[in-house]
């Protein structure tokens, strides 16, 4: 059999899965990555990594929990192992904490994390405009850890790497058999995908070594989650907005919320501030297309559009593309395999 | 009224804060003296990893879990207060894993959020079929030691760096009450059968990624138990529990079995960079002793109380016995005024 040959865009946490998941699963497939950003630039890079998903609107649930599930247990594993160090997964337990009384107490996740339960009115008491909250024990991803290994992994199988700004899929389709798409926000710009939009988000690097659970509240704009080299504290969700500049205002209001939160943040030392673009969209995409050009069918396969989930469902979108993508070289065979 | 405190570890020097909190204003002058041979970084408190957990079960001794509780509480509150961070404390949560299920260990209710293991939990720990969850507080030697010596220091409480050879050396110099804080060495004070060291070794090592304790317990076989515990700066790698041993020197053979042990709790630890070894001896004691001595010198006689045998639980019960060594001190207070008001004490 001819190798097929795979082009992943991006090399996000979610490019890299993706091409991990192709180049692994698929013997028969070359695997090569193309993006202009790689780690410590990319999105993936400056989020804390901590494995928390929302629900979204359009996608059966069922798909959703598969997604999460496969994520989830795919990075404990890397976490009960020699390897964690190296790719940065670690077990992070804390506080989601709510000022009202959510709808959804028990998520569709709460079964995939670990020990989920409501919190006792003793851990409440730390915060006293907090009327509920729920305590259990997830997974922190560390892409400045976890891409590097990524693309060990990848390279371990004969997968290979080009730095490159992608701007035309039509001119590339023409070199290779298939492609995944996983170029996060710049979809907008590359398949003119207006539903895609930038989520703005601000955090500020902190030096609080003793700080071990992290704290969220459940509107998703303050957070501390502590890291391996810092504690991470957030955070804004400002859509449409395109701006990559550090905004003091958003990083007083950042300090001022958690140190509300965690008192002894005030004892903290500030060591630096990143400003992140989300992939937003209504759903992420996950679905595949086909380019038409010159009598060939070169399937495309979209993986893209997680917004603040990206860590979080990297595994899982990555193997449902995986699926995709080998539902598509079977039906219907490129012709550079004949 | 001068007091002398023997022993500058947690139990020393907190007992110092208590004696001062409760009984400055009421009497005037009282000098507090703290004697010790060796005072932070180098006590026993220092080289503990500082979590706080008593032992699983109290075998009877309420008072102990009475205190214990007393001390966490203690903690908590001063987590939200400003010094926090300069105490040492902190918030930690983490596993206690048993090798077959067990009954409820005393500390579940002074703990936050004790649950029991769900079995998706216990599948990260082989060899382990039961435990719990908890979230505890942490305590570092090595930050509250010198932060509990400021403290008194600003309230004029004076400290001697020498060994002190007899209780009754003390009294002759003056002192009106003796406070025995002196752990794991009372027993050259005053010989004490039931006090033994326990000795303990541990593994400083830089494993940044770990954010949570684990500590074993071997229900049918005593001795020995692995802990894997992380610091504000490192992780306590631990355990060994070997009674009647006097050995400060750090052993290779205790290494290797510490080592291997929690590499197998805690497989990402074979990466970690190692920093240091360490050891020291727990107090080790049937029950603390924890009580009042009048000790006849000739004509006269001198009070003695006496606050040690904290075994591995020192920092855990700190505060419970401070305070309680606070109130027999009331007591004897009570008995002496009559004598305060015929005598010229100043």
């Amino acid at each position: 059999m001819k190798r097929v040959k795979v082009l992943v865009v991006g090399a996000g946490v979610v490019g890299l899965s993706t091409a991990v998941c192709v180049a692994e699963t698929l013997p028969y497939c070359s695997v090569t990555v193309i993006a202009e950003k790689f780690s410590p630039d990319t999105t993936g890079d400056g989020a804390a990594g901590i494995l928390l998903p929302k629900e979204f609107p359009d996608i059966p649930l069922e798909r959703q929990k598969r997604w999460f599930k496969e994520s989830f247990d795919h990075l404990l594993a890397i976490a009960d192992s020699p390897q964690a160090s190296d790719a940065g997964v670690y077990l992070s337990s804390g506080y989601h904490i709510f000022k009202d009384i959510p709808c959804d107490k028990k998520p569709f996740w709460s079964d995939f994390v670990l020990g989920f339960r409501y919190m006792t009115d003793r851990e409440m008491k730390r915060f006293p405009n907090y009327k509920f909250g729920q305590a259990f024990t997830t997974l922190k991803c560390e892409c400045l850890n976890y891409l590097p290994w990524l693309e060990k992994r990848l390279r371990a199988v004969g997968g290979q790497i080009i730095h490159e700004k992608v701007t035309d899929l039509q001119k590339l389709a023409l070199n290779y058999d298939a492609i995944m798409n996983c170029s996060g926000l710049s979809s907008r710009f590359l398949l003119k995908d207006e539903e895609v939009y930038p989520i703005r988000g601000q955090i500020l690097k902190v030096s609080a070594p003793w700080l071990k659970n992290f704290i969220r509240d459940g509107d998703g704009n303050t957070y501390i989650y502590p890291g391996i080299r810092y504690v991470s504290i957030g955070g804004t969700r400002q859509a449409d907005d395109w701006r990559l500049e550090v905004d003091k205002e958003d990083s007083k209001g950042i300090l001022e919320r958690c140190c509300r939160l965690e008192p002894s943040l005030r004892a903290a030392q500030v060591m630096g501030e990143w400003v992140g673009l989300r992939p937003g969209r209504a759903n992420p995409r996950v679905e595949r297309q086909y380019l038409h050009l010159q009598g060939r069918q070169v399937p495309v396969v979209h993986n893209y559009g997680h917004g603040g989930c990206g860590v979080t469902l990297s595994w899982g979108t990555a193997l449902d593309a995986l699926d995709l993508l080998r539902q598509s070289l079977f039906e219907k065979p490129p012709q550079a395999r004949l | 009224m001068r007091v002398c405190i023997i022993g500058a570890g947690v139990i020393g020097l907190s007992t110092a804060q208590s004696i001062y909190q409760h009984f400055h204003s009421r009497i005037s002058p009282l000098t507090i003296e703290v004697y010790a041979d060796v005072f932070t970084p180098l006590t026993t408190s220092d080289g503990a990893a500082g979590l706080w957990q008593p032992y699983l079960y109290d075998k009877g001794n309420v008072q102990e879990t009475k205190w214990n509780k007393e001390t966490f509480d203690y903690l908590l509150s001063c987590l939200s207060s400003p010094d926090s961070v300069k105490m040492g404390i902190f918030l930690q949560s983490g596993y206690n894993l048993c090798t077959e299920t067990a009954p409820d260990p005393s500390f579940k209710d002074a703990v936050l959020g004790f649950r029991q293991l769900t079995k998706r939990e216990l599948d990260m720990f082989p060899g382990y079929s039961f435990g719990w969850f908890n979230t505890a507080l942490m305590i570092e030697g090595k930050t509250y030691l010198p932060w509990l010596m400021d403290w008194l220091k600003q309230r004029n409480v004076n400290f001697h760096q020498r060994k002190i050879g007899s209780f009754k050396e003390l009294a002759d110099s003056g002192a009106d009450v003796i406070i025995n804080c002196s752990g794991v060495r009372s027993g050259d004070l005053q010989p004490d059968p039931e006090l033994q060291p326990a000795r303990g070794q541990i593994i400083k090592v830089d494993a940044p990624w770990i954010k949570h304790w684990i500590t074993t317990h071997n229900i049918s076989s005593k001795g020995d138990s692995a802990y894997i515990i992380p610091g504000s700066r490192l992780v306590t790698v631990g355990g060994v529990f070997q009674v009647g041993n006097w050995n400060l020197q750090n052993s290779s053979v205790d290494h290797k079995n510490i080592w291997e042990a929690a590499c197998k709790l805690e497989p990402s630890l074979q990466h970690a960079r190692i920093v240091e070894d360490w050891t020291g001896l727990r107090p080790a004691r049937s029950k603390v002793r924890l009580e009042r001595e009048t000790i006849r010198s000739g004509p006269t006689s001198f009070e003695v109380i006496h606050n040690y045998g904290h075994g591995g639980f020192g920092l855990t019960i700190h505060r419970g016995c401070a305070e309680e060594t606070a109130r027999l001190f009331g007591q004897i207070l009570e008995q002496k005024r009559p004598l305060a008001l015929s005598k010229s004490r100043l």
